[in-house]
């Protein structure tokens, strides 16, 4: 809405020039990231408080069996203010007429309100074992997969030219390895199954699921801002897609929102996420990874979400069918505390591992 | 009043059969004119048992759903249920039914949903009736059950899974004369002045009472009194012919008297009320027929019921009669036998049980009265009454009181339970509760049972299950399968050992079993051997962590133990963590010698904090122990220790604060 207001004046009245920067994609990211880094500060901790008069915690039910080590009775469900603060200034800087736009405030809406429900239920059956069945779950994350999938490959509404939207490129290669027709259309729901869903994994510990995504997302970021720049993506040699570049607005507020996140979820956290967060921020990610045709790269990008994955994954069918732990515990982070290491030291080994993983997926922005 | 024709459906195993031919006599009796036709599946006991008794058969394919429903058995299953939906629809509108009775079995399933479509489309009046009768209806009933216009149950317990039912009891056939006893053995050829006892498991026979019918009958034989009658059954599959099986292992005992004197076995005895009538006293399995068999002649019976089957209904049959006074129940065991975990009955149990029910007059006199007494007399005839009702259109309410509901409500509460049901049953059961009172709980000999019965499963996860109960049941009498379940290096299939798969008993069944050694808490040299065993051999890590936790355990029972010390020191090598640790530990509490100190010293030095955390602590224990000698050389050791630690344990002041005020609010109320 700024947007919009600000080229209205600095169009019409030479007053109002200096509102030229407005024009700016960078600048625009980065003033939606700070709006949302304030919007967390400023409510954070009256959303704490509310939170848990609502009873959004993990339950207390006896006392005699709670130690004054664990985390129990920390409000959880604290995605919902990422979300505002993602909403807020998406409204404010983005222009609300572009089509990706779009589509990635639908994903946040549609998993935001997935992973509330899965909140809400625990919450009223008092059980974090009693959310939303995970059948319905997948199928509803499926669901959004294969309309996202429908949009891209539907001429007039997807935002992407069809000679490129079933294009799947893999990093560290110049050309697109394969066009998928509609085929395109499963590998899409399976990306944003597995994304979502390891996320949603990796948030186990205090900090450790939101660092991991701010980095993916300023990685995205970039790429979005090259991909919709004729001049860079020519240079970089990446296919121009127009209107690409305000999603690096979105994934500053994102950016900006994790930070203020982190303030109140760092050691020993305030506030967890809960599946409104872990499910969402996943869900998001899947669908920037998508629209930006950069689904492989997630492999490195989120490494460290495809291990966890991977490592449940692994550890299940090992149990399920050999009887036995492949791992000590499953997901990894799990197995590393289990084998020592406090809880700190594995969510800053993780980040840094991910800052890491962020700066090779970067390196694949030349290196083609 | 024109005649009225009936469709009888069910089948299978006798179990279905009788009934409705018990049903269909009395129907005929009524009015001779009446139409009969049964439908039945060419592969089940029907085929055989009806032309005898002169009934219209006709066959429709039929299969059980032997599968969950993502598999080819089940596509298979529907494709052929869907052949006989096809034929029984034909059937039906050629025969022109009045009502279409089921009593269970999968061949009813396609006949009655046939007739349900039918009458959708006003092709068919048929009314339907369901009988069941066990006291927890197979699927396909429960299913079918939900179509009918009268559903009889034969138990007061499965009205609360059949909520519609109309308790009537179970139909059990007429028999058409009376014999005597004494003309009944003169055709059997048994002497007159003998004591006969009849053992048989079913028509298909049962491999584990055949098995102790081998076992017991020397010693049966001693008794000049005793006479024997065994009904083998017809079961024949690759690993288990009845008939060849129990020859050959009859051929191998030898007896000093003739065998005929006190021995008569048949694979199947097609007169079976002549043997009844002979009988003194039955051994059976608790099918629902083979009970109300015997309770219609008032025979005094010792009951071997069938285990883990759905609902467990034979224990509940048999455990109902029990509660009348009128039988006396023997559970199967399980024993590792040649490399496998067997069921079997224990023939000298069995023996002696016969033994002391044939000589004891009083006790087989009381037995018989009480069978006789709880048998329902109406059944049979409020049966037919109720089903004439149907089909003129009346209702049926009401039902007939079968005195049969069980009073110890401890029991009713396992039966419906699964085995993981029973597993949370059992954990709840046993919290809070003294060592020595487990043995005393309720029910302790049935839940070993269960318990038991689990560890022949082919399923690793229902092993795992009768493994965790033996322990939490504290069974110190399963000591020995628990052994031999860690003794059995059975490989797993090649194409799990492809992925990392071991033994057919599996890790976690491994690890458990430990565990529940350790729980039932008894220590001796077969257990010590089995943990120095599993520490030298086994390839999965937990199970040896286990078997050092339980060294741990056991450490005060331990004597000086050199090699139990060295099996230790072997694993301080070992690539997993877990089980060093818990090495050291084990170590720190049994440790004596020398060496092993030395070994112990190395640890406090290692460059994982986890091991020399632990060093520390078993260095706390020897010294406790007054083991070492050298105090005044540890403390020089102490100060090189690297203290450099991964992991800490936060600690919330508020929440202690909290927690603080809790106990003290706890203890003044």
């Amino acid at each position: 809405m700024l947007f919009e207001l600000t080229k209205y004046l600095y169009s019409n009245f030479s007053d109002f020039s200096f509102f030229r920067i407005f024009n700016y994609i960078s600048s625009r990211a980065i003033f939606a990231a700070l709006t949302a880094f304030f919007i967390l500060l400023f409510f954070g901790n009256r959303m704490i408080v509310y939170l848990h008069r609502k009873n959004y915690r993990d339950m207390v039910r006896d006392f005699g069996l709670v130690t004054s080590f664990d985390k129990k009775g920390t409000p959880t469900s604290g995605g919902i203010l990422i979300l505002i603060a993602i909403f807020i200034p998406t409204l404010l800087w983005c222009d609300p007429t572009n089509r990706f736009i779009q589509i990635v405030t639908a994903a946040l809406f549609w998993f935001g309100g997935l992973g509330f429900v899965d909140d809400y239920l625990k919450k009223k059956n008092e059980s974090s074992q009693k959310g939303l069945n995970w059948i319905i779950k997948l199928i509803l994350q499926m669901t959004f997969g294969a309309a996202l999938g429908f949009i891209l490959l539907t001429e007039g509404i997807s935002p992407i030219s069809q000679d490129l939207a079933a294009n799947l490129y893999v990093p560290f290669y110049k050309h697109a390895v394969a066009d998928l027709g509609w085929l395109y259309i499963p590998f899409i729901v399976f990306v944003v199954a597995a994304i979502s869903n390891s996320v949603n994994l990796a948030d186990g510990m205090d900090g450790l699921a939101i660092m991991p995504v701010n980095f993916a997302y300023i990685v995205y970021g970039i790429f979005a801002f090259v991909i919709g720049n004729r001049i860079y993506s020519e240079y970089l040699l990446y296919s121009y897609i127009p209107g690409a570049g305000e999603l690096s607005i979105f994934c500053g507020a994102v950016f900006g929102a994790g930070l203020g996140f982190l303030w109140y979820n760092s050691y020993p956290a305030q506030i967890f996420m809960g599946d409104t967060g872990s499910i969402s921020l996943g869900g998001i990610l899947a669908t920037l990874a998508v629209l930006l045709k950069q689904e492989i790269l997630f492999l490195i990008l989120g490494g460290f979400f495809v291990i966890e994955a991977a490592t449940s994954l692994i550890q299940s069918l090992g149990i399920k069918y050999l009887g036995k732990r492949i791992f000590y515990r499953a997901p990894i982070h799990h197995n590393l505390e289990y084998k020592g290491l406090a809880e700190t030291k594995v969510v800053v080994r993780v980040w840094v591992i991910s800052g890491i993983l962020a700066l090779i997926s970067l390196a694949t922005l030349k290196l083609r | 009043m024109k005649s009225k024709k009936y469709i009888f459906t069910g089948g299978g195993t006798g179990g279905h059969v009788y009934p409705a031919i018990a049903i269909a006599d009395e129907l005929l009796r009524l009015d001779p004119e009446a139409e009969i036709l049964y439908v039945g599946n060419k592969k089940g006991a029907e085929s055989h048992i009806l032309p005898k008794k002169g009934y219209k058969v006709k066959y429709v394919a039929s299969v059980g759903l032997t599968s969950g429903i993502l598999s080819f058995k089940f596509i298979r299953f529907l494709l052929i249920q869907f052949m006989g939906f096809l034929k029984s629809l034909f059937i039906i509108l050629s025969f022109r039914p009045d009502a279409v009775v089921g009593t269970g079995g999968y061949v009813s399933a396609p006949v009655v949903i046939a007739n349900v479509f039918l009458r959708k489309l006003h092709l068919s009046r048929s009314k339907i009736i369901i009988h069941e009768q066990n006291v927890v209806p197979g699927r396909l009933n429960d299913l079918v059950a939900r179509f009918s216009d009268l559903t009889i149950v034969s138990s007061s317990q499965t009205k609360d899974i059949l909520p519609q039912g109309i308790i009537l009891g179970y139909p059990v056939r007429k028999s058409e004369k009376k014999i005597s006893k004494e003309e009944a053995k003169r055709r059997l050829n048994i002497p007159e002045d003998k004591k006969v006892v009849f053992i048989f498991g079913g028509s298909t026979g049962a491999r584990t009472i055949n098995r102790a019918v081998i076992e017991a009958l020397p010693l049966l034989a001693q008794y000049e009194k005793i006479f024997v009658i065994h009904g083998i059954g017809r079961y024949r599959s690759l690993e288990y012919d009845a008939v060849k099986d129990t020859d050959t292992k009859l051929k191998k005992l030898n007896f000093k008297r003739e065998k005929s004197q006190f021995y008569l076995a048949k694979d199947y005895f097609y007169e079976i009320d002549l043997v009844y009538s002979a009988a003194d006293l039955v051994v059976s399995r608790a099918g629902a027929g083979t009970i109300e068999e015997l309770k219609s002649i008032g025979l005094p019976s010792i009951i071997i019921p069938k285990a883990n089957l759905p609902g467990d209904h034979q224990v509940l049959n048999a455990r109902a009669l029990e509660q009348s006074g009128a039988c006396s129940i023997i559970f199967e065991e399980v024993k590792y036998d040649a490399g496998k975990v067997i069921s079997y009955v224990d023939g000298e149990k069995l023996a002696q049980k016969v033994i002391d029910l044939l000589f004891d007059e009083n006790k087989l006199n009381e037995i018989k009265i009480n069978a006789g007494k709880s048998y329902n007399r109406e059944s049979l005839s409020e049966i037919k009454k109720a089903i004439i009702k149907i089909v003129k259109g009346e209702n049926v309410t009401g039902g007939i009181d079968l005195k049969d509901k069980m009073n110890s409500s401890d029991i009713k509460n396992y039966y419906n339970l699964g085995a993981y049901g029973l597993l949370r049953k059992v954990n709840q059961l046993v919290q809070g509760i003294k060592d020595k009172d487990i043995t005393s709980l309720p029910e302790w000999d049935y839940l070993s049972y269960r318990a038991a019965g689990y560890l022949v499963s082919d399923n690793w996860e229902i092993r795992n299950v009768g493994v965790k109960l033996l322990g939490l049941l504290k069974n110190e009498k399963k000591l020995n399968l628990l052994i031999s379940i860690l003794m059995d290096k059975r490989p797993s299939s090649s194409f799990k050992k492809f992925f990392g798969g071991d033994y057919f008993h599996v890790g976690f069944i491994r690890r458990n079993t430990v565990y529940s050694i350790m729980n039932i808490g008894v220590y001796n040299n077969e257990i010590r051997d089995v943990l120095i065993s599993v520490l030298r051999t086994d390839p999965y890590y937990e199970v040896r962590a286990a078997a050092a936790e339980a060294l741990t355990q056991f450490s005060d029972e331990i004597k000086e133990d050199i090699e139990l010390e060295n099996v230790l020191i072997e694993n301080l090598n070992h690539s997993s963590f877990e089980v060093v640790n818990e090495a050291i530990t084990a170590l720190g509490k049994i440790a004596f010698s020398e060496g092993a100190l030395e070994h112990l010293k190395k640890m406090l030095f290692s460059t994982k904090w986890q091991f020399r955390d632990s060093a520390v602590r078993a260095f706390i224990d020897i010294s406790e122990r007054g083991n070492y000698k050298d105090i005044g050389e540890l403390r020089s050791f102490l100060k090189d220790i690297m203290v450099v630690c991964t992991d800490f344990k936060p600690e919330f002041p508020l929440k202690k604060s909290i927690l603080d005020l809790n106990r003290r609010i706890e203890k003044r109320s």
